[in-house]
């Protein structure tokens, strides 16, 4: 136990240098006195250890003295202590000891606290966890691999380490040298029975970013009794989608293609199984997640709107376990454990349907009620795979796979005679989509204060989409064969590299540096075929085959070199600064796009309140070609080139937050972005997408507006919690060829919209969530009549009037779930059941429009409002071997 | 036939559904049912409409000077329904200059249009024109538009037409490449519709002396593209012309690419090109070109819908103006 010292006044006027042998570091001493000036105390000491102390008497203090007792203390440290009070300290020359005012302190001053903060259950890093000082002087967000540089003067010290979910854990050190601390935090006892008590200060959003802990995800509502990353991120403010998750997020007025979607660093184009309503991510493995909507750093670039980081568990190191799962729409196992205990783990996932064998004999069953034959079938998978190597005490290199993707085929048919007249119809649908991610991750501690990461990836995406419509009718009065053939494909294929190196300078200051080269190869093409015979019918089908050689689609080659820059620097006054350059050169054949993009923000952290200031010009790439903006998994990427321009915008953002009290906040902010060269498919046009150049340059461009204002507040209980929020902002989009040239609604301009969600303890083992979401309708575009052509031979047409680009805005988007959540232990493993009914009060919420032609009177039109869901009850069942 | 007009296709799960026969347990078939059920139910039903434009009108008018003066004015139908809608006979239509109402449409029954005779009144170029179209009830407000007519530009070649062989959707055509500039074009008066065409002529063999007599016939050439900025440059749907807007690319040198609509024999002659150019107000021009698109539309299943132009308030429609300049060039 440290002696308590009593340091007093005393009063030096002298030089004096005291002659010693014995290294400074090591030594240690036994001193009492009282009341005795500073450099008597000071020539003592060098008497009593043989340690040169050289000081100047001109700079000490004369009124006030040195009261001490040490017994057997580093010579350092009593040194330290004693000169303190005097503004003074010291540094080490050579063998002797130098007394120094403290203005004067070099950097060998400050030390580093360094380490790794992993979990102690599996050893799996924890991303973005907290390490700060318990007076909250000074602290860090850990990066994505769990790693802390915390730079701290001599001293003592209490550091406080917290992570979402764990328990926090505070370490007293005296700091006199640099210092590696790898801590593994526990999770606590309340949250293995689901209690969470999130860490306030980590779930608002104080530098513009919303953290997804794996148990908020697990307590956000379910959609079949799936727990999905991307729907806790849908209960967000600012954040829409067309319906249920359905055509992806729209991120504060920003169209789907504009998120940077990283999975384990890895780029992920599109996030959906069935259609956006289940997202591809396995929240069985997901470690950490995290949204940026405002406040790009500078190590991110390639998209508009906003930024999704998920990371991936480690698999654990210590023990195996594992994880089964069965809900109403997917069944899902969870494997793993060490290789090496403490240097190597594996983890394995696999999640599949169990509903295909149901929706064929359902689907049959329905053909064949209608006098038709046929069936429909529909599958989704996916695996992960992820190796952890942890090499020495500074490395860890790791291999990520994974592989996913949709299956849906349909075919049925008609051939029926009514009345003397023949019928004969054929639908066939065929789509195939999926990701293949793979990467290998290096990272290392390269020095006390530097951190890199490295990694190689692949990124493959890949739609197909066939549709083959028939109608056909042959009687007295009419003989025609009516048939349409479509098909799409969009493949994307990226290969990159990126290196990311983070240096702790000191305290205040973190400096980043990255580059990375990615190649990129695109593969868009469609095409489609209609064709009307008056003859008699001869139900052939265009295969997909023969469709597919007349697309003839090309693969665009396009490469995109990067490089960012980022500082992050305390400024003092709990006022954090980080401002970088991203820049980036795109070549695409002889065409070269190079831009540096300036990304600013300023965090100030009060005890109670904080405040975020940010603005960031954003470049991209890549965009998607979609139908009217619903983001289908059959949508167009397309790259920049000589006809299509990269987007650019403007981001600027601000919060201001409060802590209410221990358990409460609130956030308000709000938010504003300019977007440019953004595109769409032309009023009108089926873009045939069938090789060569031409195609590109049919794509009209324009720009596009978002600002509003967000609210939010959040209440943490032991038994429950409960978050409200919601926002209220305009966007809109401006092409010269669409709509006139007039500015229109965005398709996802709610305008309004709020979220609440309450988690509530029910009993030891239970818990009730409950979310409800109002959100004003989507816009969509709308006929209000139609002009009639009478030809001259008695021939008659209508073509619809729309009257304005998105002018019709459906009603009011409201939902209301309610779950329960029960845990129990067995022998076996810990159970954990779902039960929750989706959309409870069964309302019909539109997702989009069917503007149809009806089948045996073209010139009529028809007009339906399609909603998805209605009430949706769901069942899932959990169990978790070896945890 | 089906053709979805707003979405490529809709997803497997909008089918509703019924129940089948399984062999398993009744309480478990009943639940594993009933939570698939849900999950494949989509709803698809009417929209109700909360408002309609049903019964308003739409005039269609457009000037130029030398030509008689013609307006066709109707009633707006329900898309769904082809009976409705109606031609509008007897109503008051007048055309003036914004300060002195001048002429009152006449109404041709047989070709059910409405008309100012050309012995009556002829298009002054350099007054704006404004239109008005009443209801017959007198209690709401009439149907008004505003135009000017824009001043004839003379095309000019910056270099001689060129002549090639093309392949065109796999058939032999002649493909005319012409560079050309509109220099006394401006930003106010950049609207276009060009219309290009050749005379159809026929070889004769006049005692081993051969050559071609023109038939009467002509032939529309097709827009062929362009390198620059094809968005620009719309081939009509309607009479195969070509709409395009100056401002969007270099007035002063740029490229237009016509085809010929079939192969060129040898028993045929090609050695002019006669062509219209027409300097449009801004609302003829728009209003063309979404006309043209939704006729396109009408080929494609899987668009966007093409929004309609007006500059008509108070109704449908548009008054334009028009002034062609014709001439022709002839290959060296």
């Amino acid at each position: 136990m440290r002696k308590i010292f009593n340091i007093l006044l005393i009063i030096f006027v002298c030089s004096d240098s005291i002659l010693a042998q014995q290294t400074p570091q090591d030594t240690r001493v036994s001193y009492r006195c009282v009341n005795k000036p500073l450099p008597v105390v000071l020539k003592e000491l060098s008497k009593e250890t043989g340690v040169n102390i050289v000081f100047s008497e001109s700079k000490i203090n004369s009124t006030k003295t040195v009261t001490i007792g040490a017994t057997n203390e580093l010579l350092v440290d009593v040194v330290k202590v004693i000169c303190e009070p005097f503004k003074l300290t010291y540094q080490i020359i050579g063998g002797n000891i130098a007394i120094v005012s403290q203005k004067f302190e070099g950097l060998n001053e400050q030390f580093t606290l360094s380490g790794y903060l992993r979990s102690k259950e599996g050893g799996e890093a924890l991303p973005y966890a907290a390490v700060y000082l318990a007076d909250r002087s000074a602290g860090v967000f850990c990066n994505e691999d769990g790693f802390y540089a915390l730079k701290l003067k001599r001293g003592n010290h209490n550091v406080v380490f917290s992570y979402v979910g764990y328990n926090e854990d505070t370490l007293q050190l005296f700091l006199g040298r640099d210092t590696t601390v790898n801590m593994r935090l526990g999770t606590s006892n309340q949250i293995t029975e689901i209690i969470v008590e999130e860490d306030l200060t980590r779930t608002t959003e104080r530098y513009g970013e919303t953290y997804f802990s794996t148990d908020r995800i697990a307590n956000a509502m379910m959609f079949a009794g799936e727990a999905d990353v991307l729907r806790a991120i849908n209960s967000t403010s600012g954040v829409s989608t067309a319906s249920d998750g359905f055509g992806g997020l729209s991120v504060r007025g920003g169209n789907y293609d504009q998120n940077l979607i990283l999975y384990d660093g890895v780029p992920v184009q599109n996030t959906g199984h069935a259609f956006g309503f289940i997202s591809i991510f396995n929240s069985s493995i997901i470690q950490d997640s995290r949204l940026i909507k405002g406040g790009f750093p500078a190590r991110y670039g390639g998209r508009l709107s906003s930024i999704l980081d998920i990371k991936t568990r480690d698999g654990n190191n210590q023990h195996y376990q594992g994880e089964l799962s069965l809900s109403t729409i997917a069944s899902r196992a969870v494997v793993e454990g060490p290789i090496i205990k403490d240097k190597a783990s594996f983890l394995l996932s696999y999640r599949r349907t169990f509903a295909d064998p149901w929706i064929k004999e359902l689907s049959r069953y329905i053909i064949e009620s209608g006098d038709g034959k046929g069936e429909t079938s529909y599958h989704f998978s996916d695996f992960n795979g992820k190796l952890s190597f942890w090499i020495g005490r500074r490395h860890q290199l790791s291999f990520s796979y994974y592989n996913g993707g949709d299956d849906l085929r349909s075919d049925a048919s008609t051939d029926k005679t009514s009345f003397g007249a023949r019928y004969n119809s054929r639908d066939i649908n065929e789509q195939k989509w999926g990701n293949q991610l793979a990467s290998v991750h290096l990272h290392s501690q390269l020095g006390k204060n530097v951190f890199s990461r490295l990694i190689a990836y692949s990124s493959k995406w890949e739609s197909d989409a066939y549709f083959f419509d028939r109608n056909a009718v042959d009687s007295a009065a009419v003989v025609e064969d009516i048939y349409a053939a479509d098909y799409k494909v969009s493949k994307l294929d990226m290969q990159g590299l990126r290196w990311d190196l983070d240096l702790q300078l000191n305290r205040n200051h973190l400096f980043r540096f990255g580059a990375g080269y990615v190649k990129n190869s695109f593969t868009p093409g469609f095409i489609s075929i209609t064709n009307v015979n008056t003859g008699p019918i001869f139900p052939e089908v265009i295969t997909k085959d023969e469709i597919s050689l007349l697309a003839n689609s090309n693969s665009y080659g396009s490469s995109e070199l990067t490089a960012y820059f980022e500082e992050e620097f305390n400024a003092g006054q709990n006022v954090l600064f980080n401002l970088g350059v991203h820049g980036s050169q795109f070549k695409y054949g002889t065409t070269t796009y190079t831009s540096a993009q300036p990304r600013a923000s300023m965090n100030i952290n009060g005890q109670k309140t904080w405040f975020n200031l940010s603005a960031a010009m954003l470049r991209q790439y890549h965009q998607a070609l979609s139908d009217n903006g619903l983001g289908f998994p059959s949508d167009q990427w397309i790259t920049a080139s000589k006809y299509i321009l990269p987007a650019d915008g403007f981001n600027a953002n601000t919060s201001l937050g409060f802590l209410l009290s221990k358990s409460s906040s609130v956030v308000i902010g709000a938010y504003y972005k300019s977007m440019k060269n953004i595109i769409s498919l032309g009023e009108g046009e089926a873009l045939q997408i069938t090789g060569g150049e031409e195609w590109q340059k049919l794509i009209p461009r324009g720009e596009g507006k978002a600002y509003g204002v967000e609210a939010g507040f959040q209440w943490s209980h032991p038994k429950a919690e409960f978050e409200i929020n919601a926002t209220y902002g305009k966007a809109n989009r401006q092409f010269e060829d669409l709509n006139n040239g007039e500015s229109y609604l965005y398709k996802y301009d709610r305008t309004y919209m709020t979220n609440t969600s309450l988690s509530l303890k029910t009993g030891e083992k239970s818990r009730m969530n409950v979310f409800f979401t109002y959100q004003k309708g989507s816009n969509v575009s709308l006929p209000t009549g139609g002009i009639i052509v009478r030809e001259q031979n008695g021939q008659k047409y209508i073509y619809p009037v729309f009257e304005g680009k998105n002018n019709y805005r459906f009603p009011a988007f409201i939902r209301l779930d309610v779950g329960f959540t029960f845990n129990s232990k067995s022998k076996i493993g810990e159970h954990r059941i779902f039960v929750g009914i989706y959309n409870v009060l069964n309302r019909k919420n539109p997702v989009y429009l069917d503007i149809s032609r009806n089948n045996f009177d073209l010139n009529v039109y028809e007009i339906n409002k399609v909603s998805i869901f209605p009430v949706l009850p769901s069942l899932s069942y959990t169990l978790a071997i070896g945890k | 036939m089906k053709n979805k007009n707003i979405v490529q296709s809709s997803p497997a799960f909008c089918k509703k559904n019924v129940i089948f026969a399984s062999s398993m347990s009744t309480r478990c078939k009943f639940a594993i049912f009933f939570m698939i059920i849900s999950m494949l139910w989509s709803c698809s039903e009417p929209l109700q409409l909360e408002y309609s434009k049903e019964q308003e009108w739409l005039l269609e008018c457009e000037l130029t000077p030398s030509k008689r003066i013609e307006a066709k004015l109707v009633s707006l139908g329900n898309f769904n329904n082809i009976e409705s809608g109606s031609i509008i006979e007897n109503a008051v239509i007048d055309l003036g200059t914004d300060t002195d109402l001048a002429f009152r449409f006449q109404y041709d029954a047989r070709n059910k249009i409405y008309f100012i005779p050309l012995e009556t009144y002829k298009i002054d170029p350099s007054i704006p024109y404004t239109i008005k179209a009443y209801r017959f009830n007198g209690d709401t407000a009439p149907l008004e538009a505003k135009t000017k007519i824009p001043v004839g530009q003379k095309l000019v070649f910056t270099s001689n037409p060129k002549l090639t062989d093309a392949i065109v959707n796999g058939t032999k055509r002649k493909t005319i490449q012409l560079n050309l500039s509109i220099p006394t074009a401006n930003k106010d008066q950049g609207f276009f519709r060009l219309l290009a065409y050749r005379k159809i002529f026929k070889k004769v063999d006049q005692g081993g002396e051969i050559t071609f007599e023109p038939t009467g016939e002509t032939e529309l050439l097709e827009f062929g593209g362009n390198d620059a900025e094809p968005l620009a440059f719309h081939q009509s749907a309607m009479d195969g012309a070509v709409l395009f807007d100056i401002n969007r690319v270099d007035k002063n040198n740029f490229e237009l690419r016509f085809n010929t609509a079939s192969s060129i024999s040898e028993d045929d002659h090609f050695e002019t090109i006669f062509y219209t150019l027409e300097a449009l107000a801004e609302s003829s021009y728009r209003y063309k070109l979404a006309k043209s698109k939704q006729i396109k539309a009408q080929l494609y299943g899987n668009s966007d819908p093409v929004i309609n132009y007006r500059n008509m308030t108070n109704g449908y429609g548009y008054l334009g103006a028009c002034n062609p300049v014709s001439d022709s060039i002839s290959f060296e």
